[in-house]
């Protein structure tokens, strides 16, 4: 497996006025064997993205190296068929012409072997994805989950340098979705290099080492699911990844231990803060489990609930905050909190990010 | 960037360089292959009429242009070219709509009845027609209807030609019509049912304005095959003297040889114009029906008839039926009868005729040769050169290749007497660097075909890439193959339905076709269609009706394999079909 790197990729489609730009400036790099996901909304370019590494799309400047080999740049571009990568389409792709056996055979004959040599392989992937009994029938015979993980053992079997995953769980239903995410997990191994597109920000943060999140064929920000979620670097993100709320609110005193003090209206709690900065004013993102409903006397902020959608074992709650200007709360409240439409709602926070400077909405 | 020059050709999404060699070549030759026979003919007769019209020819080409003769051809071929356009119009119009908006049954039956006439051999039809009538003149004087000896054929006149003609291109009208019908959302239908509309509201404010644009182009199409279809004119309009274009055409070609290429240019420009201006109708129509009520598609009759439904059904059924079996029966029985003026019974069948043209004589025999080498020779060639057209086209989205698709069309769709002068004028010099000359040959019909059928085979293969997911090409691209490779174990067996239906398409339409090789044909390179129109002039209308009663089965046969292929082919592939 092999490192992967992208230098300022930049890729539109048409001339002029009327072009559409779908990646504009794209540099990355992922170390051998790590998992990335690239997440963004639909049209923010991390498909395109994915298909110009697997050579499906050509890219209009810039450079993507493979390992050692340069597979695409200015007057350059290695067939995908050459690029040696696997790739999990959303549709699975299998062939129905074609039997499971013959559809994981296709890439190791392919690449030189013959039946018999390719065989053991073609029974180990098969074997890992746990369809080594359905070898003999055909796509038309199995089920959408047993189809994805067809599409999962042909994508590995030739030991591709990458492998590409464009949304492969989008048109599988939740139970198996789990399933199949079981599979590409333990796919995961130290050589294993892996970029999964997805616009489901569970997916991305469940399976990836690293998250990368696009907008508008940008890069928005790269980091570890937990760094992402705990210290978002613009409010696009906050909002896409962790469905945070963004609120303002000021320092009341210095920082110290990364912890600064900081109030809404009249109510002062502590912020995680790394931005050193030292403005009065500040934007603060709260993610919809930090916040705790407590007895309407103590201190907090309060808030009237507008909507409540219960779920199984927790609430989401919409609420309007009272006394301060800013949009509606989302929150996710447990069991016991017991909301009601119409309830004011007292909400101490329990934790809270001071969003770094200078980087709001591009 | 420099490579937009390129991806103008190959398109968005293709190999820009390094290993695409492969591609390119291929990619290269497609384009050999369109220009070298299917644009450069038409560029080429364009050229050569403007020389011809002021070059030294010119006075005697002027002279022919403004001859009485010209002038009655064209005016004959307006007055059946509009005459058959109309009668197309309303019998296709007024069946697409009852086949399709009522429970019409037998449905398959009627559908298949109507638009097999399309795809009969129209020379076999106008023979089969004329032998109607003999059996029905004795009949009348044998019943003492002694007035009956003068009249001659009715069929053989004007009127005669605009009802074969009619009859023949209705199916055109219909299946415009149809898809256009098919294409509306049942939405459009309920909303106006809902509104309280009648049936015959609905029918006049909803579904006729919708599909007005698909009729128009559906008519301009069967108004430019009308002006230069040659088989039917010349069974019916040469006895009486009556001649259109293409048949003034050829009596000019067959009586004076290449010497009258340059009058026969200027003929066919006069055919090519009207012809152009009936496709210049149908492309902008073509473009106005495509309405994006697509979301779902008119799967149920939406009306009924009531009590007329049935009685209507049953009329329409023995009406089809008729126009289609009587005078294929008419033929069969000319084919077995036992000689001049012996009465045919059942005891004296007679296959003397088959054996005649199938075993004894050469000319013949070498006919059927010739045609069955010539269809399976441009299917063959046809179903490789529209794999690779149509990957380029539909996979890599080759701009250039989808600007120079309505120009594959045109081969097809001009008169043939039109592509053949063009033929002619292309091969009867001496190839360059080669030395020798095609004409006369049996190759320059074979190059004619592979121009007249490539959008007959290039259609069904675009339509089956188009139904083939795109994730399942890249997933083959992805996962190793060159594109041979992925061609032969991908491609070809995914779509290998719609390439085979193709093809067989392809050998009907030139077993049948008699146009183009009744101009280009010599001794020793007859097609059937030819030896149709030699027998039945020599006045072996029986040996004829054999060989036409013999086309006839090939056309079955191949409607038969093709129809085998099935639910496998996408739809609308196969235009019989319900």
């Amino acid at each position: 497996m092999a490192r992967i790197k992208l230098q300022d990729v930049h890729k539109h489609y048409g001339h002029g006025a009327a072009a559409f730009h779908a990646l504009r400036g794209v540099s990355l790099e992922m170390p051998s064997g790590e998992f990335v996901a690239l997440l963004g909304p639909s049209g923010s370019g991390k498909t395109t993205l994915l298909r110009a590494v697997a050579g499906l799309e050509t890219i209009n400047s810039g450079q993507i190296q493979i390992g050692d080999d340069l597979v695409a740049a200015p007057g350059r571009h290695v067939l995908p068929e050459r690029r040696n990568v696997g790739v999990v389409f959303q549709s699975h792709a299998l062939w129905p012409h074609m039997t499971v056996f013959e559809n994981v055979l296709f890439p190791l004959r392919e690449s030189g072997l013959n039946e018999a040599q390719a065989r053991p392989r073609v029974m180990e992937a098969l074997a890992q994805v746990e369809l080594q009994n359905l070898a003999q029938r055909t796509p038309g015979e199995l089920s959408g989950g047993q189809k994805q993980r067809v599409a999962l053992a042909r994508a590995m079997v030739a030991n591709p340098r990458v492998i590409l995953f464009d949304e492969p769980l989008a048109s599988l239903d939740v139970e198996l979705r789990r399933d199949m995410m079981r599979h590409i997990d333990q796919l995961c191994r130290p050589d294993s290099s892996m970029m999964y597109v997805t616009h489901n920000q569970e997916e991305a943060l469940a399976l990836a080492d690293r998250v990368v999140v696009l907008f508008d064929g940008h890069i928005e920000q790269i980091d570890t699911p937990e760094r992402l979620c705990r210290e978002p670097q613009t409010e696009r993100v906050a909002r896409f990844v962790g469905s945070g709320n963004l609120l303002a609110g000021r320092r009341v005193g210095a920082a110290r231990d990364g912890l600064a003090p900081v109030a809404v209206g009249d109510y002062s709690f502590e912020a995680r803060d790394a931005s050193l900065g030292s403005q009065a004013q500040v934007r603060l993102c709260l993610a919809p489990t930090a916040m705790a409903r407590v007895e309407p006397g103590l201190p907090g902020l309060s808030a009237r609930v507008e909507h409540v959608f219960f779920q199984g074992n927790a609430y989401a709650v919409d609420a309007v905050l009272q006394g301060v200007v800013a949009e509606p709360l989302s929150l996710v409240l447990p069991f016991e909190a017991q909301p009601r439409r119409g309830d004011v709602l007292r909400l101490q926070v329990r934790d809270a990010w001071v969003m770094p400077e200078g980087r709001h909405n591009a | 960037m420099a490579a937009d020059g390129l991806s103008l050709l190959v398109g968005r999404g293709a190999v820009v360089s390094g290993s695409g060699a492969q591609e390119r070549g291929l990619l290269g030759l497609a384009l050999l292959f369109l220009g070298l026979f299917t644009l450069l003919p038409a560029v080429y007769l364009a050229v050569q009429t403007g020389l011809a019209l002021v070059g030294p020819t010119r006075e005697a080409v002027w002279a022919t242009l403004t001859s009485a003769d010209a002038w009655r051809a064209s005016r004959h071929t307006v007055e059946v070219g509009l005459g058959g356009t109309l009668l197309a119009l309303v019998y296709g119009l007024v069946f697409a709509l009852f086949v399709t908006l009522t429970p019409a049954r037998p449905r398959q039956w009627l559908v298949f009845a109507f638009v097999i006439q399309a795809l009969l051999p129209p020379q076999v039809v106008a023979l089969a027609w004329t032998q109607l009538w003999l059996p029905l003149k004795n009949m009348m004087i044998a019943q003492g209807w002694d007035s009956w000896q003068a009249i001659s054929n009715p069929l053989q006149s004007r009127e005669g030609i605009i009802l074969l003609l009619g009859i023949h291109y209705a199916p055109l009208v219909f299946l415009t019509v149809r898809a256009g019908l098919l294409n509306l959302s049942p939405e459009v239908i309920e909303a106006a049912r809902v509104c309280g509309a009648s049936p015959r509201t609905i029918l006049r404010r909803v579904i006729l304005p919708l599909v007005l644009p698909s009729t128009v182009a559906g008519g301009a199409l069967a108004f430019v095959s009308c002006i230069g279809n040659f088989g039917i004119p010349a069974f019916l309009g040469i006895p009486g003297d009556y001649l259109v274009l293409p048949t003034l055409i050829y009596r000019e070609l067959s009586g004076f040889g290449p010497a009258a290429i340059p009058n026969a240019l200027v003929l066919s420009a006069v055919v090519a114009l009207l012809a152009a201006l009936g496709m210049g109708v149908q492309r902008v129509f073509l473009k106005r029906g495509r309405f994006d009520v697509i979301a779902a598609r008119l799967k149920v009759a939406p009306f009924d008839l009531g009590r007329g439904q049935q009685p209507v059904a049953l009329v329409l059924t023995v009406w089809v039926s008729l126009l289609l079996l009587a005078p294929l029966l008419a033929l069969l029985a000319k084919s077995v009868s036992p000689g001049l003026g012996i009465p045919l019974t059942m005891q004296n069948l007679s296959l003397d005729h088959f054996s005649y043209v199938l075993l004894h004589n050469d000319a013949t025999l070498r006919a059927f040769v010739n045609s069955l080498s010539l269809s399976l020779g441009s299917a063959v060639v046809l179903a490789v050169v529209s794999l690779f057209l149509a990957y380029q086209m539909e996979y890599r989205r080759s701009v250039l290749l989808r600007r120079l698709m309505p120009w594959i069309e045109v081969p097809y769709v001009i008169p043939g007497v039109v592509l053949a002068i063009a033929m002619i004028l292309l091969y009867l010099k001496p190839l360059p660097l080669l030395g020798w000359s095609l004409y006369n040959t049996l190759w320059i019909i074979f190059f004619a075909y592979l121009a007249r059928f490539l959008t007959i085979q290039l259609r069904p293969v675009l339509s089956g890439f188009m139904q083939m997911p795109r994730d399942m090409l890249e997933a083959a691209e992805v996962f190793g193959g060159s594109l041979l490779s992925r061609m032969r174990r991908i491609i070809v067996p995914l779509i290998l339905p719609s390439v085979t239906a193709g093809a067989l398409l392809v050998m009907l339409l030139s077993l049948n076709e008699l146009t183009v090789s009744a101009l280009l044909w010599a001794s020793g390179t007859e097609t059937l269609g030819v030896l149709v129109f030699g027998l039945e002039q020599g006045g072996e209308s029986a040996a004829a009706s054999a060989v036409g009663v013999i086309s006839i089965l090939l056309t079955l046969i191949c409607m038969l394999l093709a129809s085998r292929l099935g639910r496998r082919l996408p739809e609308g592939v196969l235009p019989w079909r319900a």
